[in-house]
């Protein structure tokens, strides 16, 4: 998946950087290797340079012109998208998405990890039964757990508030996460465990003391894909929330949407624009951090 | 207005969703209670929900106010979508229990939440629900097994979008509204042949599951009967000769540019100035009339024998919850918002025209630039127009793009018609199953 691919780039990248330069690309001219690269990327860029360039492009514009960039910039969509929707404006949607995703992050950190030491580490009655049944649950598609979930929300009374979305986070349900997890603890040694139970350490103790600071690429990854899997969810988020006040990004970017198909494109990118920022902040923040994880974790000498 | 039908071209809309939660709703004990508060001071929660954009939520909200200040022991919440995504919401929050009490429901899904009984029978409501002001024609749609489960919320009709200015450029008079199919074939080449081959006559219909069903009106035939499909393979064959031969003859599009057809107005051939009639809707006029500098005009379909196929097509439908704790409350605002001329007045046309025939004539008189020529249009074709027909059977819109579809394969000459209308026969079969 995704981020066990992100986690193998990283590793790529630090074993990369060691060695010496010039030979990375045996028997491939170097300027053909850098013009493929840059093909690759443009298409790999282009509509995100076609979002953020639609987003200064005045309506008639955005279908009549099929160039990425606007002819006649204007700053006008972003006011318009900001203010687009009646009573409320897209930041406080924003912060509705900031709220859900931060708590997110959290929950699944703090549950995930939890779970994943006890599958890792711990020896326990039906451990084995019990890991494949929460790998399994990956397999079941959203649309069969919705109506369930939501009936159990329903009697509960939380329709309509963020709980929905973040108390599962509590509950350690994102079983790709665990699963990615365990797999990394189980590289962990276990020499490290009995040092500390040596010492006196109970489970708790060696979960928040040994285990975790060196599980610390995983719980990044998992930090990273969980924000921004959280803040371009649409479908959970559309189905909880019913208040326009308590809308998120995505559901508040789907109202620019109309009924005939015709959409305000302009004031949409434009807020969309702002809705990548975040999620690229955070994965710039954090990426660096995930480098460095890899390269401090384990045993040295 | 810009409102779409079920029953357009093109509006690409897939209720995958809708199939999926309800398949999982199986899963699901039933039986949950309807949500909705009540508390002990006699006061009132109606939950509404409703598809549409910003615009229409103003609008919305405007006629809601107006309702509140009638009824103050009334409080009404609100919740929008857009279109897709409130498909698979409600079927969500019908499946688990919490159904909002009153809420739009679309053509192409009204036969199945009949079917689940989630749509309260609306004929029951006497004084608060009065449904006489609207034609009986147009509130046949809302019908499903003899039960009225659901009112009209916004009427359009089919109609021939023709950009005038373009014809005088051309030199071609425009058609008479007594039109015939074959009378359209002749006007069509004669705008092909005065352009030098660059402009067609017409939008090629062929593709469009909305006109073949006017088609099939219009030779006296049914589309559905006891929920199964009542057209045939050589009801499409016919159809799709015709087309074809107007786009072989130059009458219609060539199939190059009919491929492009996908409903948005503004991406139209008629938009473009490659055709100068297309086949729509009213309520998308306006979107047409922005789409181009032209002028434009509106025509009754081309007729068989003097009839044209065409009737009132509810742009959308209102429902109750069969579960609603305050059935009443929720039918006196469906009232409201169908019967009542404060209504209308905040609503505007962006549904499609009032359903209340009395209140929609005086907003006639009053109305400017396109939605004047809708009126217009409208008032003249009322009679000639045929009972709107009941709700199609679940599968109906799958058979909107495999029409799209598959008539493009036959326009570029990859199947010929009697393979096509057999491919499309098999389609109809396997997804009109009920």
């Amino acid at each position: 998946m995704t981020a066990s691919a992100a986690v193998s780039a990283t590793a790529n990248t630090t074993r990369a950087a060691r060695r010496p330069a010039g030979q990375r690309h045996r028997g491939m001219p170097r300027w053909l290797w850098h013009a493929l690269v840059v093909i690759v990327v443009l298409i790999i860029v282009y509509p995100v340079v076609w979002m953020l360039g639609t987003s200064f492009k005045p309506a008639a514009e955005v279908v009549s012109s099929t160039r990425p960039w606007p002819v006649s910039p204007t700053l006008h969509n972003y006011p318009q998208g900001w203010t687009g929707n009646p009573g409320v404006t897209f930041g406080r949607f924003f912060l509705n998405s900031a709220i859900v995703s931060i708590a997110a992050v959290v929950g699944n950190l703090f549950a995930c990890s939890l779970a994943a030491f006890a599958f890792a580490r711990l020896r326990f009655r039906a451990r084995r039964f019990l890991f494949p049944i929460v790998v399994v649950t990956l397999l079941l598609p959203y649309h069969v757990l919705i109506v369930p979930q939501y009936a159990i929300f329903k009697d509960l009374g939380w329709v309509n508030t963020f709980w929905p979305l973040i108390v599962p986070k509590f509950l350690a349900t994102d079983a790709f996460f665990i699963f990615l997890m365990v797999q990394f603890m189980r590289g962990i040694p276990h020499e490290l465990d009995e040092a500390a139970k040596l010492d006196g350490c109970g489970p708790y103790r060696t979960y928040w003391h040994i285990v975790l600071p060196l599980a610390r690429p995983a719980l990044i990854t998992s930090a990273i894909f969980t924000f921004i899997w959280t803040w371009n969810d649409f479908f959970s988020q559309l189905i909880y929330l019913n208040d326009t006040s308590k809308f998120t990004a995505p559901v508040g970017l789907s109202l620019f949407v109309d009924q005939a198909g015709f959409s305000s494109y302009g004031p949409m990118m434009a807020m969309a624009v702002l809705s990548v920022v975040p999620v690229f902040l955070f994965f710039l923040a954090f990426q660096r951090l995930l480098v460095e994880g890899v390269a401090t974790s384990g045993l040295k000498g | 207005m810009k409102v779409p039908v079920a029953h357009g071209r093109g509006h690409r809309r897939t209720l995958l969703g809708v199939a999926a939660v309800f398949a999982a709703a199986s899963l699901v004990a039933a039986g949950c209670s309807s949500g909705g508060s009540d508390s002990s001071d006699g006061k009132v929660t109606l939950n509404f929900s409703w598809w549409g954009d910003d615009t229409r939520a103003k609008v919305t909200q405007d006629a809601i106010d107006l309702f509140v200040k009638q009824h103050p022991t009334i409080t009404v919440k609100t919740q929008y979508a857009p279109f897709g995504p409130y498909g698979t919401k409600l079927a969500t929050q019908v499946s688990g229990g919490n159904a909002p009490d009153l809420f739009q429901i679309d053509r192409s899904y009204q036969s199945q939440y009949a079917g689940e009984g989630v749509l309260a029978d609306l004929g029951k409501y006497g004084s608060a629900l009065k449904l006489d002001g609207i034609d009986a024609n147009f509130l046949a749609s809302g019908k499903f097994d003899n039960k009225q489960i659901a009112v009209p919320f916004g009427q359009t009709t089919q109609v021939i979008v023709v950009d005038t200015t373009k014809l005088q450029q051309l030199g071609v008079t425009a058609p008479q509204p007594t039109w015939t199919w074959q009378d359209l074939q002749t006007w069509g080449e004669q705008v092909h042949s005065k352009s030098g081959g660059k402009v067609s006559g017409m939008a090629d219909p062929g593709g469009t599951w909305g006109a073949f069903q006017s088609w099939q009106y219009q030779h006296g035939k049914q589309m559905y009967a006891d929920g199964k499909p009542a057209f045939t393979q050589a009801d499409l064959e016919s159809f799709w000769n015709f087309t074809l031969g107007m786009s072989k003859s130059g009458a219609a599009t060539p199939a190059n540019v009919t491929a492009t057809i996908n409903g948005v107005p503004a991406d139209e051939p008629l938009a473009k100035g490659l055709a100068t009639a297309e086949w729509d809707y009213d309520s998308v006029f306006a979107s047409y009339v922005g789409a181009t500098k032209d002028q434009l005009a509106i025509l009754p379909l081309p007729s068989v024998d003097g009839k044209t196929g065409m009737f009132a097509a509810p742009s959308m439908l209102l429902s109750v919850s069969s579960r609603s704790k305050h059935p009443t409350e929720a039918a006196e605002l469906l009232n409201f918002l169908v019967n009542d001329s404060a209504a209308a007045g905040a609503l505007g046309t962006g549904r499609g025209l009032f359903p209340n025939t009395q209140v929609r004539a005086t907003l006639a008189g009053s109305a400017t630039g396109p939605a004047k020529q809708v009126y217009e249009y409208e008032a003249s074709v009322q009679s000639s127009m045929i009972p709107s027909p009941p709700a199609p059977p679940k599968g109906d819109s799958d058979l909107l793009a495999a029409m799209t579809r598959i008539y493009q394969g036959v326009t570029a000459g990859q199947q010929s018609v009697s393979a096509g209308a057999k491919a499309f026969m098999q389609q109809a079969q396997s997804s009109i199953t009920s």
